[in-house]
């Protein structure tokens, strides 16, 4: 393992027209520096509108996450890392959506204000090659009414040219429903559900400016994949997705900025399929402090079994009226500010997301579609 | 070049450049055609001096330091972007001790053989130092902005190792694969010898540049060398050496040198310098880079990590 300073000065001489990185000595190695990392997010969602509330508390769902990170180089070959983290969430959510008088849909929320706690924990590992880096994680999420146990595994290869890289992965979680108050609400006492995804991408340096990279992956989702909490909602017992994502990065100038275009298409068997453009540019002043403006577009068609209004009669084998199955699109921006002060970087985030019926795909749309504000602080403390 | 050949001589091409006699040796059929090839180095050897010279007053860097002079902004191309960048990551990572607006420094000493015998006065000193320090400029690619009228730049320890590097490139991408170039005792090599063996370096005894104090083995990368002896003055029966402290305005008592190889001359230039500037820190700063290294440091002491 190099010392930081040695990977500082090379990266920045092999900035300089005309130095080259000694090929043989190329091998990938873990990260120099242990890091020890902070942050603190909020996410609220925007009350419901009150003409699309028939019933219930309009407040929506407001997340406050803790999260506290540690990574660090093991040996020369290995790196560790501890990720944890601690969501609290208060708030109601839709619990059906009725077909109004006028015709227009309207939703009744969950009663009272639901309070919730999430704990997540995730230790993983890497070993370095000389070409190359394999890695593995575990993770456990627990809440109340909800447990979860997922395990992936990801590597990634990197051709003699050392401008391709090959990166593939595979995930498994194995999820456990209890909903509460099931008997008194007619819920099901208990379920579980099953994922796996895989995916495969390929990086490839373009020239000292441009790195294109392209990647699909599938997921593959069993058993108990309705919404336990609402009054109606009966989904198929498996999902299979399909997403097929590209991204762009452009540096410009002694690369003291960079331009960030992604572009996702997903697709699944329920019938949901969406794009995804995200637009964002890094700037550095002064080598220490990064600002990152960032737009984002989002359009989705609805799944074949959505309905606006909760179909209380189950004329149909499957239904849901929840908004996140619907047809809609969505606009959000965000800013981003990263400040290194020493062994110190500070973080500061917000995203504004406004969702809209109209930007959506073919499909229904539904009353209950949100728009929220997310803020987040931190600090991380390198050594 | 096929490595088939075995007609092939071992030519060293010589040429003047930046102050210092520079060699590029090179295997070839013939002394003209060993020259031919190293046009291409020789030519951008002067490029990179007539830009970069701070005694050449046409040079881009006369320009800059034009500016700095009187204080404002100008724009820079992105070589030169690169190269601020470079220096910049040299002042962060010696925390301050490798700064390329020192040089004005220079006024107050004169490492010249009949140099000063006297300390320069603490009020010259101090006015020098309050227009010497990386972060009294604000660099902002491609802006370059001196808030402080009357500074300086200078890219002494770091342009003719540059020129080192792009010389090695320069020559690889014309096929030659079993060069040695060497500006002034910065070296880089594009490859092992013609045959596969790797090149012999001198590193010459500081204190007796005539007699070599050790061979060390050059396949790849390259090899840069910092030192005080060359020129010192005594003050009071005090030796120092002209490597200056930006921090005191002062140079180092004793004198000392190292040579670091890494992949890139540009690197074991600046680390071998930022070395001698952390004075009785230089052998645990070099240690830590786990790069080979020779260093003899002020105490006289050696630390010879070049079989690393």
């Amino acid at each position: 393992m190099h010392s930081k300073t040695l990977l500082a000065l090379t990266s920045s001489a092999l900035a300089l027209p005309g130095v080259v990185a000694v090929s043989s000595a190329h091998a990938d190695t873990p990260p120099a520096v242990s890091v020890l990392s902070y942050r603190a997010s909020s996410y609220k969602e925007d009350d419901l509108d009150a003409s699309a509330l028939l019933a219930g508390s309009a407040e929506r769902y407001d997340i406050k996450v803790h999260q506290l990170r540690y990574s660090a180089p093991v040996g020369e070959k290995y790196s560790f890392s501890l990720d944890s983290s601690y969501e609290s969430m208060s708030g109601a959510s839709p619990w059906y959506t009725v077909e109004s008088v006028n015709g227009d849909a309207k939703v009744a929320m969950s009663g009272a204000t639901i309070y919730e706690k999430r704990r997540d924990i995730t230790a993983s590992g890497r070993r370095y090659f000389d070409s190359g880096n394999l890695g593995i994680s575990l993770t456990i999420s627990d809440e109340n009414d909800y447990r979860s146990n997922s395990m992936a595994v990801d590597g990634s290869f990197t051709l003699a040219n050392n401008s391709t890289t090959i990166s593939g992965g595979a995930s498994y979680s194995d999820d456990e429903l209890s909903p509460t108050d099931a008997l008194l609400f007619n819920r099901i006492p208990s379920a579980t559900k099953a994922n796996s995804s895989a995916f495969v991408s390929v990086t490839q340096i373009l020239n000292q400016f441009s790195i294109l990279q392209s990647g699909i992956s599938t997921a593959r989702a069993s058993g108990f994949l309705s919404d336990p909490y609402k009054l109606v909602d009966r989904r198929p017992e498996e999902r299979n997705q399909f997403t097929w994502t590209t991204s762009w990065r452009r540096y410009f100038r002694a690369q003291t900025s960079a331009l960030h275009a992604n572009y996702r298409y997903y697709d699944d068997d329920f019938g949901v399929s969406s794009h995804t453009l995200d637009l964002s540019l890094h700037k550095t002043f002064r080598r220490s402090i990064t600002l990152v403006p960032s737009l984002r577009y989002y359009q989705q068609d609805a799944a074949n079994f959505f309905t606006p209004a909760s179909d209380f009669l189950q004329a149909s084998d499957f239904n849901s009226a929840d908004f996140r199955l619907s047809s809609y699109g969505a606009l959000s921006a965000g800013l981003k500010l990263n400040a290194r002060v020493g062994k110190y970087t500070f973080v500061l985030s917000g995203e504004r997301y406004k969702a809209d019926a109209s930007l959506g795909g073919s499909g229904a749309s539904s009353p209950g579609i949100i728009d929220f504000t997310r803020l987040s602080a931190g600090i991380d403390f390198t050594f | 070049m096929s490595d088939t050949r075995t007609d092939l001589t071992l030519f060293d091409v010589e040429f003047q450049a930046m102050g210092t006699r520079c060699t590029i040796s090179l295997y070839a059929d013939s002394s003209d055609n060993a020259r031919s090839q190293c046009e291409v180095v020789i030519a951008d050897v002067a490029r990179l001096e007539n830009k970069y010279s701070r005694y050449l007053s046409d040079s881009f860097l006369s320009e800059i330091n034009a500016v700095a002079e009187v204080g404002g902004a100008l724009t820079v191309d992105e070589e030169t972007a690169a190269l601020l960048d470079y220096a910049e990551s040299c002042f962060v990572e010696s925390d301050g001790l490798f700064d390329i607006t020192s040089g004005l420094l220079r006024r107050a000493w004169n490492f010249q053989p009949e140099g000063q015998t006297e300390l320069p006065d603490a009020d010259v000193l101090a006015a020098l130092l309050e227009r010497v320090g990386w972060d009294r400029l604000d660099w902002e690619s491609p802006l370059l902005i001196f808030d402080t009228p009357g500074m300086e730049l200078d890219f002494g320890g770091i342009v003719k190792e540059y020129a080192a590097d792009r010389a090695a490139t320069l020559l690889r991408e014309a096929g030659v694969d079993h060069a040695l170039i060497n500006l002034g005792g910065d070296i880089c090599v594009t490859g092992p010898q013609h045959g596969g063996d790797p090149w012999r370096v001198a590193i010459s005894d500081p204190s007796n540049p005539e007699s070599p104090l050790r061979l060390v083995a050059l396949s790849q990368g390259a090899l840069a060398s910092s030192g005080s002896y060359a020129r010192c003055i005594e003050i009071e029966g005090v030796k120092y050496g002209h490597l200056l402290n930006p921090r005191t305005g002062h140079p180092f008592i004793g004198t000392a040198a190292a040579t670091v190889l890494a992949d890139q001359c540009i690197v074991a230039g600046s680390l071998a310098t930022i070395a001698l500037l952390k004075n009785s820190e230089a052998s645990q700063f070099l240690e830590q880079m786990q790069l080979p290294f020779l260093l003899i440091d002020q105490n006289r002491v050696i630390f010879d990590r070049l079989d690393l």
